[in-house]
């Protein structure tokens, strides 16, 4: 009687876990494409990094969510700026929802963290966001770097800041963090190979918030070449007005907004930055994006950066789907992208042969519109390929 | 030369901040030997509230206030409802508290976003003097005076008035000071407000130089907490001593051995336990 | 009837061979689990396990010892890094020479951490092993060249048995980390029951009358706590053949912080509490970063806050009382 009861008991137990097992099990057959997005739903950055879906939607809703005759899903995951977590969700988009692609993620270290996974499966990551050569080394030519690299990015500012602004003197200040670091070396090595000097570097450790002890020792320069990541700006330009320093800034590579400015206030204006898209690019292919974004929400978007990134990312994809007539199993994805050349809102995007993306570079500056922080632009630099030419 | 000294007023204004902040986990510790692990959150919340007052534009001063009796009343709602029935039982408050501080950092978060809050000083406090050919931010002075004058408050109370050697008194022994006829449950709540008031205090008026975002909870805890220990418990002038040693020390850290930045404190802090461990004016075990 | 073995009422035994059949049915449960998921949640799974010797190592100390640590990733961590860096940056494959040498250095650490820490009490011990995790949170973030710094360490890989031709999977990793969660379990068992272990207990109930008998509790206490870094070291080199990245986080105050969660809701009282508790928080933290990635802490804090209202003890006094109630249900039919 009582081994009855246990039995029973053993019973219920396991139905519970067919139950939960079932409910795992991979759904859909494989008709729809299916785009996985990896980005920061929680944590640091969860507040403008998901923008890059808002975007990745426009270009849906522009082509009526279907390509070559098939229907297209879209699974955004969260990374919660984690690499850990980061591994955990592409793990469940890559076996579980059997994504043809993953777009994301933003965070250096969750790019490194999941190269190698991806690398397994060969499912194309197109990344919208600056990374290293690590993730490219990692994958199996999988990866495609749409923004390149950090020193790639940060390497125009350098040369900028000498060629056109004439500075030859620089302190450098960065973000005890291996981003930070590449955004400086990315200034550095140009500025001081046409002949600058760099006479000093202060490093804060990341997620510093008072900059009291670094800015009374900070030497004169004729230009202040910094990288911080974003939440820091607002303390950090108010104690630099606080404690009188007057040096010129140039912001290595600038991944701030609009609504991150309005926290800085106008103590940000003047600042130079290099990045890769303004909504002020003068092509006919920017404005009509320009448009359909204000539209959507009713005027200037947020994080318009962000959202061109996902829409181009889409955008790109979608080429090398038309490309590979709809096939899309990874290796003809892969291959379609290495041939991919599409104009996009932030110009002509195409990949090298190792996936590093080649497109414009652009030096803006942080000026005032209509109660708006933009980007001004001050030179583009054409079609380059995104890397810098030491790596 | 001015930059030495530019660096230890740096310091000094950092240990005053740090003696804000620890001064209300010190109160509720000392006196009720609960471990508020939820500070982080009061010091937060002090701020996000103060920020809400100015918004309506309330003057600095007064948003400071409300700031800190709306985080005092929160405390005082936790402390009646749920801190009460866990008397002595050191897992569930840990649980507890813990668990507010999820809660709490997640709710501040939603209502606020997880970017940093940063104010400018109130006009007539902004702005900077010269030292030497040096600028040193004005309101930084005022924090050192408006910490020293907290010090020197609190100090006065527990030493020289009869309901601070009440508390005195429980921060020694418990049972004996029940046993003299003291409501210790009224004075306890009142106690918890009281630090739960200042650590609200405490996060806003450090705004101008300490910006709040949901994130830090565990930072602020951290800081407190060793400030507290360092600086021995129960006694006003300890977490003061504590506070102004480790602001120093971390200031002329990260100015002069910039590499070590993120050790000194634990490091400092390690030391001084081994050689005095109760803490360099503590009252001993 | 095999209720409260050891003397202290509040600590609660199952034994007896009713309660045997608990055991058999339970473990059959987690052997016949991973037939029926996917291999992703297997490996979830398995974190809930790797986490339950984590946490059972923990409660070594805080349970049994009465000693509140709050730097016990520490130890997880260092056996991690440790693993990882000499098969990443030295090319030692065989897990047999790997995970010993994590272990190895968690013992190490522990034991000059505990050096340190045991010369204090209360909260400034609490304190102390919060800031010994977080120097060597430090360390991991600052010694790039080695442990690569806030990118992480990332190796992926199940161990290498280095038995001829058999290649791990998710499925067997399991299984592996199942075995070694009931070994530890075994031995933590006759730990705890051993003459070692009731004096512990008495250290920690009175460590005065403990010492007025005799005993040098400091060096139970110590011993206790280099026996919690080697459990947790074994948790830290099964970890990190789960994690594929390992960042300096899986150090610091969050990881311990989680941990010591894991042992209070699951019950410090129970023997296997811990694990308990480690398996619910991991798949509520999985699935709720997965379904309500912004809301998680919140979802994660109000169950604290319930399970200290309602949930006394811990879930596993919770699910002993069910168990309780059910053979009571049928003990008395069957009688």
């Amino acid at each position: 009687m009582r081994y009855i009861k246990y039995t029973g008991l053993f019973v219920v137990a396991v139905i519970i876990v067919l139950g939960l097992a079932l409910s795992c099990a991979p759904a859909a057959p494989k008709q729809p494409i299916k785009i996985g997005l990896l980005f920061d739903y929680s944590g640091m950055g969860s507040a403008d990094i998901p923008f890059h879906e808002d975007g990745a939607r426009l270009k849906l809703d522009e082509v009526g969510w279907q390509i070559e005759g098939r229907k297209i899903e879209l699974i955004p995951a969260d990374n919660g700026g984690d690499p850990v977590k980061g591994v955990e969700a592409v793990k469940k988009l890559v076996e579980v929802d059997k994504v043809d692609v993953i777009i994301g993620p933003v965070w250096g270290h969750v790019a490194l963290a999941i190269a190698p996974v991806l690398a397994q499966s060969r499912t194309p990551n197109i990344i919208p966001s600056g990374q290293t050569m690590g993730v490219i080394q990692a994958g199996a030519g999988n990866e495609f770097l749409l923004r390149g690299t950090f020193s790639g990015n940060a390497y125009y500012s350098g040369v900028y800041a000498y060629e056109d602004r004439g500075y030859r003197t620089a302190v450098v200040m960065y973000d005890d963090f291996v981003t930070g670091e590449m955004f400086a070396t990315g200034f550095t090595k140009p500025f001081e190979e046409r002949g600058g000097t760099v006479v000093q570097t202060v490093k804060p450790p990341l997620g510093t918030f008072d900059f009291a002890p670094y800015l009374t020792g900070i030497k004169t320069a004729d230009v202040l070449a910094m990288w911080i990541q974003p939440p820091e700006l607002p303390p950090f330009y108010k104690q630099y007005n606080e404690f009188g320093l007057k040096m010129p800034i140039i912001y290595t590579s600038d991944t701030a907004e609009n609504e991150l400015w309005t926290a800085v206030g106008d103590y940000c204006i003047g600042t130079i930055a290099q990045h890769e898209y303004s909504p002020f690019i003068d092509t006919n292919t920017n404005k009509q994006f320009v448009e359909l974004a204000k539209k959507k929400t009713g005027g200037m978007p947020p994080v318009m950066s962000f959202q061109e990134a996902g829409y181009t990312a889409v955008t790109v994809f979608l080429e090398a789907v038309k490309a590979a007539k709809g096939d899309t199993t990874h290796d003809k994805i892969i291959e379609a992208l290495k041939k991919v050349s599409v104009d996009t809102p932030e110009g002509k995007i195409s990949f090298t042969n190792e996936g590093m993306g080649v497109g414009n570079e652009l030096i803006v500056k942080i000026a005032k519109k209509d109660g708006r922080y933009e980007k001004e632009i001050l030179k583009t630099y054409d079609q380059v390929v995104r890397k810098a030419p030491w790596e | 030369m001015e930059t030495i000294l530019l660096n230890v007023l740096n310091g000094i204004t950092f240990g005053i901040m740090l003696f804000l902040i620890a001064s209300g986990l010190a109160v509720i510790y000392g006196f009720m030997g609960v471990l508020n692990l939820a500070h982080g959150v009061f010091y937060i919340l002090g701020a996000y509230f103060g920020l809400a007052a100015l918004a309506y534009g309330v003057p600095f001063v007064w948003a400071a206030l409300v700031g800190g009796i709306a985080v005092g009343l929160v405390g005082l709602v936790v402390e009646l409802v749920f801190l009460k029935r866990l008397h002595k039982q050191l897992n569930e408050q840990v649980l507890l508290t813990l668990g507010f501080v999820y809660i709490f950092a997640n709710l501040a978060r939603w209502i606020w976003g997880p970017y940093a809050k940063v104010i400018d000083a109130p006009a007539i406090v902004s702005g900077s003097i010269n030292i030497g050919s040096a600028s040193f931010p004005v309101y930084r002075l005022v924090i050192i005076a408006a910490g020293l004058a907290l010090a020197a408050g609190l100090w006065l109370f527990t030493e020289k008035t009869r309901t601070g050697s009440v508390i005195r008194a429980g921060m020694d022994d418990k049972e004996m000071t029940t046993g003299l006829g003291v409501n210790y449950g009224l004075v306890s709540s009142a106690v918890f407000f009281t630090g739960t008031f200042v650590g609200g205090v405490a996060g806003f008026i450090g705004l101008p130089i300490i910006p709040v975002y949901p994130g830090m909870v565990f930072d602020i805890l951290l800081l407190a907490l060793i400030v507290i220990v360092v600086g021995g418990v129960g006694r006003i002038e300890g977490t003061l001593l504590g506070a102004v040693v480790i602001g120093l020390i971390d200031s002329l850290g990260k100015a002069y051995f910039p590499d070590f930045a993120y050790f000194t404190m634990y490091l400092a802090m390690i030391i001084i336990l081994l050689v005095k461990p109760s803490g360099l004016l503590g009252r001993g075990k | 009837m095999g209720e409260a073995k050891n003397n202290t009422a509040k600590w609660v035994w199952l034994t007896g061979r009713h309660n045997r059949i608990a055991y058999i049915i339970v473990g059959l449960f987690f052997v016949a689990l991973p037939l029926f998921m996917p291999p992703y949640l297997q490996g979830v799974m398995t974190k809930a396990l790797i986490f339950g010797i984590f946490a059972m190592s923990l409660n070594l100390l805080v349970g049994y010892a009465g000693l509140f640590s709050l730097g016990h990733a520490a130890y997880f961590g260092v056996a991690a890094y440790t693993s990882s860096i000499l098969t990443v940056r030295y090319g030692v494959e065989s897990f047999w020479l790997a995970a010993p040498a994590g272990i190895l250095m968690a013992v190490l650490v522990a034991g000059a951490f505990g050096f340190i820490a045991l010369r204090l009490s209360g909260v400034y011990f609490l304190l102390v092993t919060l800031a010994l995790g977080q120097l060597l949170y430090s360390v991991a973030l600052k010694w790039q060249t080695v442990t690569g710094g806030t990118n992480g360490l990332i190796n992926v890989g199940y161990p290498d048995l280095g038995l001829p031709g058999f290649t791990m999977n998710a499925m067997s990793f399991y299984y592996l980390v199942f075995a070694v969660l009931v070994i530890s379990l075994f031995l933590l068992y006759r730990l705890i029951e051993s003459p070692f272990g009731v004096a512990l207990q008495g250290v920690r109930d009175s460590e005065t009358r403990m010492r007025s008998l005799g005993y040098n509790t400091w060096l139970y206490k110590y011993i206790a706590f280099v026996v919690a870094g080697l459990f947790a070291g074994v948790a830290g080199v099964l970890f990190r053949h789960y994690s594929t990245v390992l960042v300096p986080t899986d150090i610091g105050v969050l990881a311990s912080t989680l941990v010591l969660l894991m042992v209070i809701i699951g019950g410090d009282r129970v023997f296997w509490g811990p694990v308990a508790g480690a398996i619910l928080i991991t798949f509520i933290v999985h699935y709720s970063s997965i379904y309500t990635p912004e809301r998680w802490p919140l979802i994660l804090g109000g169950l604290f806050v319930l399970a200290v209202m309602f949930l006394r003890g811990g879930i596993s006094i919770y699910l002993v009382k069910l168990w309780k109630r059910l053979e009571y249900h049928y003990g008395s039919i069957k009688s």
